[in-house]
């Protein structure tokens, strides 16, 4: 196995990659302090399985993806929140003034989990459908029924000008 | 025609406000999940003996976050054993592994349990001191490894044995890497010292830090940098003991009612406030998960015994459990459940839950004292 990495090795990897993975899990679970959870068990899984690891410099990506797989697993195992009905919802309210920004966050509220995270994976990552689903443990079809459902939704919330029609997969 | 999407989305990551990195919690989560297994929880149901700090005094849980990594599961680490004069005896099927001499501390490496041995198993005035690495599977090597009257230290997480010299009034930190038989560091440590009465300073192994006890203050060696300096957290003159990064510290020493606080060793950051008496002294589980609180002074005024149970804290969820062991004749599982061997009984309690269960192992061949791992015996 591997030799683990030194305290102060470690400490660097987490400091750096910290704000990073930060975002993508907030994006992810859309709630603050889990998306800190969410990371510090990542991480931690990171430092944990450093036999697997091997090398510093593949510490961030390992750490991405055990934090996709730790939400993806979250998301079935915890009884994630169900999809919010939308009907309450404003629909279309943004225009082309830039000063009208759309609440990214409430729309991506609005998302089922699984709608949501091929959203922050597929146009947040940008990873492409192949990868999206081998870090969500589902087929590509899967992904792509659900990047088509996902940003139909959002194009509802979000309007047209975020969201236009013609809207479809990219690098599949 | 994803652009704007994707403009949103990094807009939005971009405005978010982020929490500075908890390294230190991350670190100890990390080690944790590294040499623990999922616990097996042999009380059925949760309400065996789960008790919620209260009645007795309220411990006081800090930093709550770091219990969402602690709780996940990690790979099985090797056997917990015990020994008795010259035989170490390993895990539940008490597998005997011979010794040269007496077997006088039994400490837990990530490359197997570190035995040192003496003629006579005593410690104060026992030098000189021998080590043998026994591996799960039984096999003992006699290590190339001569201590005199000092306190080494391991790390569980880790294949190192760590100990002080003193030549002349300098004194050093030494790390031995007990797999390959070899230094990987020797690292001078400024400052006094004379008290205590051993032949070097005492010290704490934690990741890559060395604890020393000097005469004024405890001094902290990066044994990989080579860095010497010294912390707040800790005083001079007194024992370093460092469990997976976590340490106590005693408020109100002494006092009729005090506080044994559990803080991060490097930062000095409060993770339980444990409440306590002058007789109580609270010690961790090698892996800094667990806390138990022994009463030191007489419990029964006429009968003068000392406690037939233990208070065990669990130190991320802040609950405690009463665990029907003595905390002086009883050692931690590298899963962190505690064990003691009465005869031809082996008793094993899972510290969360408190429950307990017994089965037969064959009787030691010597009567001398049991030695558990997860324990120190200094004097």
């Amino acid at each position: 196995m591997a030799r683990p990495p030194s305290d102060d090795e470690f400490t660097e990897l987490v400091v750096a990659s910290w704000p990073s993975l930060y975002r993508t899990a907030y994006l992810l679970i859309g709630d603050r302090e889990l998306a800190e959870d969410l990371v510090q068990t990542a991480l931690a899984k990171t430092y944990a399985s450093w036999g697997k690891v091997r090398e510093i410099e593949a510490a961030r990506a390992y750490a991405r993806t055990t934090l996709v797989n730790t939400a993806s697993s979250w998301f079935r195992k915890r009884g994630w929140r169900a999809e919010r009905p939308t009907e309450t919802v404003e629909t279309g309210s943004y225009d082309e003034d830039p000063t009208l920004r759309p609440d990214m966050a409430a729309a991506l509220a609005r998302l089922a989990p699984r709608q949501r995270a091929v959203v922050v994976l597929r146009f947040y990552e940008d990873l492409s459908v192949a990868e999206t689903a081998h870090a969500l443990q589902c087929s590509e079809g899967t992904v792509k029924s659900q990047t088509s459902d996902a940003l139909a939704h959002l194009r509802g919330l979000l309007g047209e000008a975020v969201i236009p029609l013609e809207s479809g997969a990219r690098h599949d | 025609m994803t652009e704007r999407l994707m403009t949103l989305l990094h807009g939005e990551a971009e405005t978010l406000d982020v929490p500075p990195a908890p390294t230190t919690e991350i670190l100890g989560a990390g080690r944790r999940l590294r040499h623990r297994r999922t616990r097996t929880i042999w009380a059925s149901g949760a309400a065996l003996a789960l008790v919620v700090a209260g009645a007795g005094g309220a411990a006081v849980l800090h930093d709550r976050d770091e219990k969402t990594v602690a709780r996940a599961a990690a790979a099985p680490t090797g056997p917990f054993a015990w020994g008795v004069d010259d035989t170490v005896y390993l895990g539940a099927a008490a597998h005997a592994v011979q010794m040269p001499e007496v077997a006088q501390t039994l400490y837990y490496t990530s490359a197997g349990i570190l035995v040192r041995t003496n003629k006579d198993g005593s410690s104060d005035g026992g030098a000189p001191f021998h080590f043998e690495l026994v591996t799960p599977d039984g096999t003992a090597t006699e290590l190339g490894v001569t201590l005199g009257e000092v306190v080494p230290s391991t790390d569980p997480a880790q294949p190192y044995l760590a100990w002080a010299t003193n030549t002349d009034g300098k004194i050093q930190v030494v790390v031995h890497d007990v797999t390959t038989d070899r230094d990987v560091a020797t690292v001078d440590v400024p400052g006094d010292f004379t008290w205590g009465g051993w032949s070097a300073p005492p010290v704490a192994l934690s990741g890559d830090r060395v604890y020393v006890g000097m005469d004024h203050q405890t001094s902290v060696v990066n044994w990989h940098t080579g860095e010497a300096t010294t912390t707040a957290v800790l005083p001079g003159s007194q024992l370093p003991d460092v469990s997976g990064g976590r340490t106590v510290v005693v408020d109100g020493q002494g006092a009729n009612v005090a506080t044994a606080n559990i803080v991060d060793a490097a930062t000095g950051a409060d993770v339980l406030d444990i409440p306590i008496s002058k007789f109580d002294r609270v010690t961790l589980s090698p892996d800094g998960r667990f806390a138990m609180v022994a009463t030191e002074g007489p419990v029964d005024p006429q009968s003068q015994s000392q406690a037939p149970s233990t208070l065990v804290y669990d130190v991320d969820a802040g609950t405690h459990v009463s665990v029907d062991v003595s905390p002086f004749d009883v050692g931690w599982t590298p899963q962190d459940d505690l064990f003691s061997v009465h005869g031809d009984q082996l008793k094993v309690c899972d510290a969360a839950t408190g429950g307990c269960r017994t089965s037969t192992v064959p009787k030691a061949t010597g009567d001398g004292l049991i030695r558990y791992t997860g324990r120190v015996y200094e004097s």
